[in-house]
C-alpha cells in the first residue's frame, strides 16, 4: 500500500521537476537570451515596427469594441447600484477607477493574450516546424536576434497602449450610457471623476500594470513558440499553453501589484 | 593549412539522448566534388550534414571544415564559417513571409552593407541561374514544390559559398523538376568552384550525378566508391538498396510473431 | 505583403492613438493638469498625530481641493509631525485639514 503511494509520489514528483522546472528554467534562460540579443531590435527598428503592426494595429478592433461594451456595462451596472444609495452621480468615478486600475490592463492583457500572443506562438513555432529557423541559423542569422527579440519588444510597447486605448473607450462608453442613455448629470460625471482619479496613484499604476502583463505575455508566447515540437499536434498545444498560462499569469501578478500598489488607500 | 580535402569527419560518435546514431564515422569530402551520402531514413544522413553545419557537436571525434575544428570554434568564428556554407533544406524552408526575392536576398542583407541596388541586381541574378527570375514577386505559398526548391537553392547560393549541402533535394517532386535540380546541382558546383554534399536515398539521380558515394547503414559507413563502384558491388545490402530490392538484408516483414498462431488467437 | 512605408504608417497611426488614450486618461478622466501647473505657497502645519495623512494627500476646505500635503518631517525637539502643505496661490485664508 505505502509502496504504491510511494510511487505515484515519485512519479508526480519527476512530472513537476521534468515539465515544470526544467520548463520554467529554459524559459528564464530563453529570457536572457532575448534581452541580451535586442540590440537588432533597436538599432534596424524597422523589424519592431513590423511586429508592432501585427500584434498591437490588427489587435485594435478587438480592444475598441471590448472597451467600449465593457464600459457601458459599468454605466449600467454601475448606475443600478449607485442609484440605490442615491449616490449616481459618482457613475463618473466608479467606471474610471474600475478601468484604469484594473480592468484596462486586465482584459487588455486577456485578449492581447489570446490574439496576440496565441499569434506570436503560432507563428514561430510554425517558423520552427518548417525549419526556417534551422535555416536562418545555418545562414549565420542568429534567430532569437531576428525573429524572437523584435516580437517581444513588440508585445511590450503595444501592450500599455492597448490598455489606455481600452480603458479610454470604456470611460467613453460608461458616458455613452450613463450620461446620455440614462441621463446622470454630465457636470457630475467628469468632475467628480477628475477629483477622484489620481494620475499618480491611479494612470501610473494602471499603466506599471500593463507593462508588466505585456512583458509576461509576450516572454510566454515566444518562449512556447520557440520550444514547441515541430510538429501539428505540437504547435496547436503550444498556442492553446500560451493562452491559459499568459491568462493565469495576468490574474495572479493582478493580484500582487494590486496588493503592492492599492493597499491602505 | 591547405588540404585537397574541404571537410574531413574523423571518428566521429553521436547520439540523440541515449539513441546511438553514428558509430565511429570517418569520411572525406575533397575540394570542388560532389559527395553523395546515401542510405535508409534514420540511418544518420542528416545528423552527419548537422554535424558538419555545426548545429551538432559530436560525442566523439573531430568534425573538420577547411582545416578548422568546427566543434572547437566560438560563435564568431563559427557564425564566419557558416557564411561560407550553403544548405538547402528538404521542403526549401524558404521564409514564408517574404517574397522569392526578399528571400535570396536575405543573406545579403544581413551579411554585407551592399547598396540596394546591388542586392537587387545580385538577386536576380541568382534567380537568374536557377530559372525563376520571373518569380521573383512570388511568395513561397504561391510556388509549386519544385519551384520553392530552386529558389531556396538560390538563396542558398546567394553568397556564392564554398561548401554546398543538399538534404534530400530530390524527394517528392516531379521528374522534370528532378532533372532541373541535379544539373543545377553539377552546375552550380563546377561554376563556383564549389564543394557539394548530397544527403539522398534516390539512388538513380544521385548515381547519375555525383563523383564519389558513402552509403550508411545503421550509423555506420558500409561502402564507399565511385558511381560504377556502387552499381558493382557485392555488398547485400548495398545491392538491395541500389537495386530496390523488396526483400534482403532489411527485411520486408517487421517483427512479429508467428503468423499461424497470431491468425488462430482470439 | 504590406510595404515598409505602409506598416510605418500603420504603426504611427496607432503610436498616436495610443499616447492620446494616455493623455485623455491623465488630463480628463485624472487630475493631471490642475495641481501640476497651479503656483503656491507652502504654509507649515504642526500635529501631534498625523494619523492616515501622506505625502501629496489633498487639503481641502470647504470640501475643494485647494492643495497638497508637502513634506512631511519629525521634530526632534518638539517631538512633533512638521508637514509642510502647499496652498494654490489664489486662496487668501488658511485651510483646514479635512
Amino acid at each position: 500500500m505505502t509502496g504504491r503511494i510511494a510511487e505515484l509520489l515519485r512519479a508526480l514528483g519527476a512530472r513537476i521537476v521534468n515539465n515544470w522546472i526544467w520548463r520554467l528554467g529554459f524559459a528564464c534562460r530563453f529570457l536572457w537570451f532575448t534581452l541580451r540579443e535586442s540590440g537588432a531590435s533597436f538599432r534596424r527598428f524597422h523589424l519592431t515596427i513590423r511586429e508592432i503592426y501585427f500584434t498591437g494595429v490588427l489587435s485594435l478592433i478587438i480592444i475598441l469594441v471590448s472597451g467600449l461594451f465593457v464600459g457601458m456595462v459599468l454605466g449600467l451596472q454601475g448606475y443600478d447600484t449607485l442609484v440605490r444609495y442615491g449616490s449616481s452621480e459618482a457613475l463618473g468615478v466608479l467606471v474610471s477607477l474600475s478601468l484604469v486600475r484594473e480592468l484596462g490592463p486586465v482584459v487588455a492583457g486577456l485578449l492581447f493574450a489570446s490574439r496576440a500572443g496565441s499569434a506570436i506562438t503560432a507563428e514561430i513555432g510554425l517558423m520552427k516546424a518548417t525549419e526556417q529557423l534551422s535555416a536562418m541559423e545555418m545562414m549565420a542569422v542568429d534567430p532569437i536576434a531576428r525573429v524572437v527579440a523584435p516580437r517581444f519588444w513588440a508585445g511590450v510597447i503595444s501592450m500599455p497602449l492597448l490598455a489606455a486605448l481600452f480603458s479610454a473607450m470604456g470611460v467613453f462608453g460608461g458616458y455613452l450610457v450613463g450620461v446620455r442613455l440614462i441621463g446622470v448629470d454630465e457636470g457630475s460625471f467628469w468632475s467628480q471623476m477628475q477629483a477622484a482619479v489620481d494620475f499618480r496613484e491611479d494612470v501610473l499604476n494602471g499603466v506599471i500594470k500593463s507593462l508588466v502583463f505585456g512583458v509576461a505575455v509576450t516572454w510566454i508566447a515566444v518562449y512556447e513558440g520557440y520550444d514547441a515540437p515541430p510538429t501539428a499536434e505540437g504547435v496547436s498545444g503550444a498556442t492553446t499553453r500560451t493562452v491559459v498560462t499568459s491568462s493565469l499569469a495576468i490574474l495572479a501578478l493582478d493580484f500582487v501589484l494590486t496588493a503592492l500598489m492599492f493597499r491602505g488607500h | 593549412m591547405a588540404t585537397s580535402n574541404l571537410v574531413e569527419v574523423q571518428d566521429v560518435t553521436f547520439s540523440y539522448d541515449e539513441r546511438r546514431v553514428l558509430k565511429d564515422i570517418n569520411l572525406v569530402v575533397p575540394r570542388g566534388k560532389v559527395v553523395a551520402i546515401m542510405g535508409l531514413s534514420g540511418c544518420g544522413k542528416t545528423t552527419l550534414l548537422r554535424l558538419i553545419g555545426g548545429a551538432l557537436f559530436p560525442d566523439r571525434g573531430e568534425v573538420r571544415v577547411a582545416g578548422r575544428v568546427v566543434n572547437k570554434l566560438r560563435d564568431a568564428e563559427l557564425f564566419a564559417l557558416r557564411r561560407r556554407m550553403g544548405m538547402l533544406f528538404q521542403f526549401g524552408a524558404l521564409f514564408t513571409d517574404m517574397s522569392s526575392f526578399e528571400n535570396v536576398a536575405f543573406q545579403m542583407r544581413e551579411h554585407t552593407n551592399l547598396p540596394e541596388s546591388i542586392i537587387r541586381d545580385l538577386a536576380l541574378m541568382k534567380l537568374q541561374a536557377v530559372g525563376l527570375r520571373g518569380a521573383a514577386d512570388l511568395l513561397p505559398s504561391e510556388l509549386s514544390g519544385g519551384m520553392a526548391r530552386r529558389v531556396a537553392l538560390a538563396r542558398s547560393i546567394a553568397l556564392d559559398p564554398m561548401l554546398m549541402m543538399y538534404d534530400e533535394p530530390f524527394t517528392g517532386l516531379d521528374p522534370i523538376s528532378l532533372g532541373v535540380i541535379g544539373q543545377l546541382i553539377r552546375r552550380l558546383n563546377d561554376s563556383l568552384g564549389a564543394t557539394s554534399i548530397v544527403v539522398t536515398h534516390d539512388v538513380a539521380e544521385a548515381l547519375e550525378l555525383v563523383d564519389y558515394v558513402y552509403y550508411m547503414s545503421a550509423g555506420k559507413v558500409e561502402f564507399q566508391g565511385t558511381p560504377d563502384q556502387v552499381r558493382a558491388a557485392g555488398l547485400s545490402s548495398l545491392r538491395q538498396f541500389v537495386y530496390g530490392e523488396p526483400d534482403g538484408p532489411v527485411p520486408f516483414h517487421y517483427p512479429a510473431p508467428d503468423y499461424r498462431q497470431d491468425l488462430l488467437a482470439q | 505583403m504590406m510595404t515598409r512605408k505602409e506598416l510605418d504608417l500603420w504603426v504611427g497611426i496607432f503610436a498616436v492613438i495610443g499616447i492620446g488614450a494616455m493623455l485623455f486618461l491623465s488630463l480628463k478622466v485624472a487630475n493631471l493638469a490642475s495641481f501640476s501647473a497651479a503656483d503656491s505657497y507652502q504654509i507649515t502645519a504642526k500635529f501631534d498625530n498625523i494619523g492616515g495623512l501622506k505625502v501629496r494627500a489633498p487639503v481641502k476646505s470647504a470640501g475643494v481641493v485647494v492643495g497638497r500635503v508637502g513634506e512631511i518631517r519629525f521634530d526632534n525637539e518638539s517631538f512633533e509631525a512638521v508637514v509642510a502643505l502647499n496652498i494654490d496661490s489664489f486662496q487668501r485664508t488658511a485651510p483646514r485639514r479635512s
